[in-house]
């Protein structure tokens, strides 16, 4: 009896060591990880330096990390172990109620936030004196989470009373009122494109732009799919994924969006990004990340020009990824809006890529993470 | 290299065995290798210094046994303790002498920055042991460098222990058999190990650095933080000793046990019959005993506690907390010898279990401190000395999200698991115990994944 147990023993041992060294050699590397959004480690370079630094075996332990064989399936089996064996609330800072999945509010940061107020009237100084201006901050969806958990939470009422009594250059539009949880992706951070609407008109409105927004029955809807969230790779729980929607008019057809030289990126904010001339820059679907449908995703500016559009009014948007997918929605009222990420682009810098006068509407339109980790922002 | 990482698992043991491919006689040659392969993965630069420890305490020995019984020989011994010693002082407690001369006397000699070698704590008293043993006549001589070395080096217990002494395995160093029970056994261990380490000890090790990250600590949190730390740093460590022991055992070798359920304890001088014990019987048998231990006077007697224990918190790091550590211990093992141990045979049981965990979860307060104001602070935290809550909605939200993995720690630092499965499974259980061992590797594997470096606590020995 003994003998069989340790035959087993052995065996099963060696199967599972044996055989993943083995499926180390003959699995190809792969270059990404869709499911965590990132590049994989590439085996490191061994050189007198790298090993006598310990930088090489460091390095290769996590090559290893990246491209072990079944990783996905470990990390779903880590994922189901910790959530329903382990009746851990949270993996990784990620939790799910149902099929949604949120993610930790990073504690109220006082200093964060004094940050993004300085650096909104800093801008709003330096750029937008004759101007209307305006700030809204966007609920994250943890907001509206089941309240019946302990998970941490963002203390909005201490965010917006600082903001409120910080922000001296910007009338603010609550926007609060406007969304719900079912307005937001359940695998993914963001809102939907086709639940904001009235986001969008409340924002207009509060501009005196309202009655030059497209109305809603005017878009079109459209769907693609399966949409894997950036939130659904990182819980791994392999949870059913969304759809992404977008809302297409004659206005978002025919819009010309320009980013900043290709050229001019690298040299000036050391960053290598292409903008695609549609709104919704549909290739970028099946990319790394899904939501760069929307304008291209990640931009330092990007212009959206509409020849026909209601006004000659213009916008400029200071913004943080949930812009992309509201911006499409003030085609056709504005005739161009010009989306700024200061997280990429530096404040002092603004001026040399864009024209401000005072034909235009100013609106910073922050999530409440983003104001509270503000420092992102230069 | 860690035993828990991905490099060791799936490629270093791979690799090694081909050990039982080679023949007899290169065996020893060959883990003296991928032993000094495997210390080389982490320390390339501080192999040298493993070398020269080895081969100065070799060749100590070797003058030992040929001027036996001669001053040569004492002198031999004593400088094997004073370059050991010197090496261990160098490298590990420079900047701690530097910090507090430039204290007491206002001086500002700048910090020497030394990089701790891997495992120095270690092999040094190991090295140091051989000597010692070899004088008093409790060892032979090893007149074989390769295979000395390899007693030395030998990676299972290399970096963390047990602190394995030459006598434990003289024989088997000669000679050892290749036997698929020893090899059966050394995987079960391994994977038992594997998963004290990964899945218990580094998940109470998140609910610390939660405790770490969170600005609104609690007194409750105080507490569970080092409730937990304590059971992290006993998963970690006697899962590191499984694993060590395990492997020891696949290529032949029988090491010492290191960890004996010290939880259970009811008594602080049985906690350290149970706890690092391969350590606590180094200081007994090479300075306590050395310096009349038990036999001499009253007064000379606590000197003798007092030299060990402060000394066994000093080895455990360069900080007054952890000599603090060390002194608390010689103060409740003296008053134990002097007088609680009595009280305790005329009261019940459980206020020995009562008092032993409460000493050793302050003890553990003490030994995780970021020095002597990082003690007062927690002692602080966890007395009501801070201006906080008794607990609030993030101590909760901690405290429920690790509750399971509290309650199996608690269980699993107990016989009673072990005991439970051999009583209800039998025969299926003796067979279960292959693939559960094996489940252990795996889910272990899918938590490093997850993960991404996890350390093992005593390397900063």
């Amino acid at each position: 009896m003994k003998k069989i147990k340790d035959i087993l023993t052995i065996t099963l041992f060696s199967i599972v060591v044996f055989g993943i060294c083995g499926l180390f050699f003959l699995i190809p590397d792969k270059e990404v990880s869709l499911a965590e959004r990132r590049k994989l480690a590439k085996f490191p370079e061994l050189t007198v330096e790298s090993a006598l630094s310990r930088e090489f075996s460091g390095e290769l332990e996590s090559y290893l990390l990246d491209h072990f064989p079944f990783r996905e399936s470990l990390r779903k089996l880590n994922s189901f172990g910790r959530f329903k064996v382990l009746g851990q609330k949270d993996v990784n800072g990620l939790w799910v109620d149902g099929d949604n999945i949120f993610k930790h509010d990073k504690p109220f940061d006082e200093n964060q936030v004094k940050y993004g107020i300085g650096l909104m009237e800093r801008v709003s100084s330096m750029y937008l004196k004759d101007m209307n201006v305006y700030y809204s901050i966007i609920p994250d969806k943890t907001y509206f989470a089941p309240e019946n958990n302990l998970h941490p939470r963002l203390e909005y009422d201490k965010l917006l009373d600082m903001l409120e009594s910080g922000i001296t250059k910007a009338q603010y539009i609550d926007i609060f009122d406007t969304l719900d949880l079912e307005d937001y992706y359940r695998t993914d951070t963001h809102w939907s494109q086709d639940k904001i609407y009235p986001t969008a008109k409340k924002l207009a409105d509060e501009m005196g732009m309202g009655e030059y927004l497209l109305s809603e029955s005017e878009y079109k809807k459209n769907s693609l799919s399966p949409f894997y969230g950036v939130y659904w790779g990182q819980v791994a729980l392999g949870l059913k994924p969304d759809e992404l929607h977008y809302l297409s008019s004659e206005y978002t057809e025919n819009a010309k969006v320009s980013g900043v030289d290709p050229g001019v990126l690298k040299e000036n904010f050391g960053v290598e990004i292409d903008t695609d001339e549609r709104i919704y820059a549909l290739d970028r679907f099946e990319g790394m990340d899904g939501y760069d449908v929307f304008l291209s995703g990640m931009q330092p500016i990007i212009t959206v020009e509409c020849e026909n559009a209601k006004t000659d009014r213009e916008l400029v948007l200071f913004r943080d990824s949930f812009g992309s997918s509201i911006a499409p929605l003030f085609s056709g009222a504005y005739s161009k809006i010009t989306l700024v990420d200061l997280r990429y682009v530096p404040s002092m810098l603004i001026g040399e890529f864009v024209e401000f006068n005072p034909n235009q509407d100013a609106l910073f339109l922050y999530s409440a993470s983003m104001v509270n980790s503000s420092m992102l922002m230069k | 290299m860690l035993f828990s990482g991905i490099t060791f698992m799936y490629f270093f043991l791979p690799f090694a065995a081909l050990y039982f491919l080679i023949p007899k006689s290169w065996r020893n040659v060959f883990l003296l290798i991928i032993s000094l392969i495997f210390y080389c993965f982490g320390e390339p630069v501080y192999v040298s210094l493993l070398l020269f420890s080895s081969i100065v305490d070799w060749i100590h020995g070797l003058i030992i046994e040929k001027f036996r019984g001669t001053k040569i020989a004492k002198g031999a011994l004593v400088s094997s303790i004073v370059i050991n010693l010197s090496l261990l002082g160098f490298f590990k407690y420079t900047d701690f002498f530097i910090t507090n001369i430039n204290s007491l006397f206002s001086t500002e000699i700048p910090l020497m920055n030394i990089a701790l070698p891997i495992g120095i704590s270690f092999f040094t008293f190991q090295t140091m042991s051989y000597t010692i043993d070899v004088y008093r006549g409790n060892a032979k001589v090893q007149p074989n460098l390769s295979t000395f070395m390899t007693y030395v080096c030998l990676f299972p217990q290399l970096i963390a222990g047990p602190i394995v002494r030459y006598k434990d395995v003289e024989k088997e160093l000669k000679n050892r058999e290749c036997r698929i029970e020893n090899v059966a056994d050394g995987v079960l261990r391994f994977c038992v190990g594997m998963g004290k380490k990964v899945m218990i000890a580094n998940l109470l090790g998140e609910f610390c650095a939660n405790f770490a990250a969170s600005n609104e600590k609690t007194v409750l949190f105080y507490w569970m933080n080092v409730i937990a730390f304590a059971l992290q740093i006993y998963f970690d460590f006697s899962g590191y000793s499984d694993m060590a022991i395990g492997l020891g055992k696949m290529f032949g070798f029988k090491f010492p046990e290191n960890f004996n359920y010290p939880f259970i304890s009811n008594s602080i001088t049985e906690f350290w019959r149970r706890w690092h014990m391969t350590l606590g019987s180094w200081f007994r048998d090479y300075v306590y005993i050395p310096l009349g231990g038990n036999r001499v006077s009253k007064l000379k007697w606590v000197r003798n506690i007092a030299v060990v224990w402060l000394l066994t918190g000093f080895w455990h790091g360069a900080q007054w907390n952890f000599v603090l550590w060390g002194a608390m211990f010689g103060v409740f093992l003296a008053i134990e010898k002097l007088w609680l141990g009595s009280f305790f045979g005329k009261v019940p049981k459980a206020f020995g279990y009562i008092y032993t965990l409460f000493v050793v979860v302050l003890s553990f307060a003490v030994f995780n401190a970021n020095g002597l104001t990082g003690v007062i602070n927690d002692f602080k935290g966890m007395f009501g000395g801070l201006d906080i809550p008794l607990w609030n909605r993030d101590t909760l939200y901690n405290i429920s999200s690790y509750a399971i993995v509290f309650v199996v720690a608690v269980f699993g630092a107990t016989p009673l698991p072990k005991m439970l499965w051999q009583k209800y499974t039998g025969r299926i259980g003796f067979l279960l115990e292959p693939i559960l061992a094996v489940a252990i590797l795996v889910a272990s594997t899918a938590l490093i994944i997850n993960g991404s470096f996890n350390p093992f606590l005593y390397f900063r020995f």
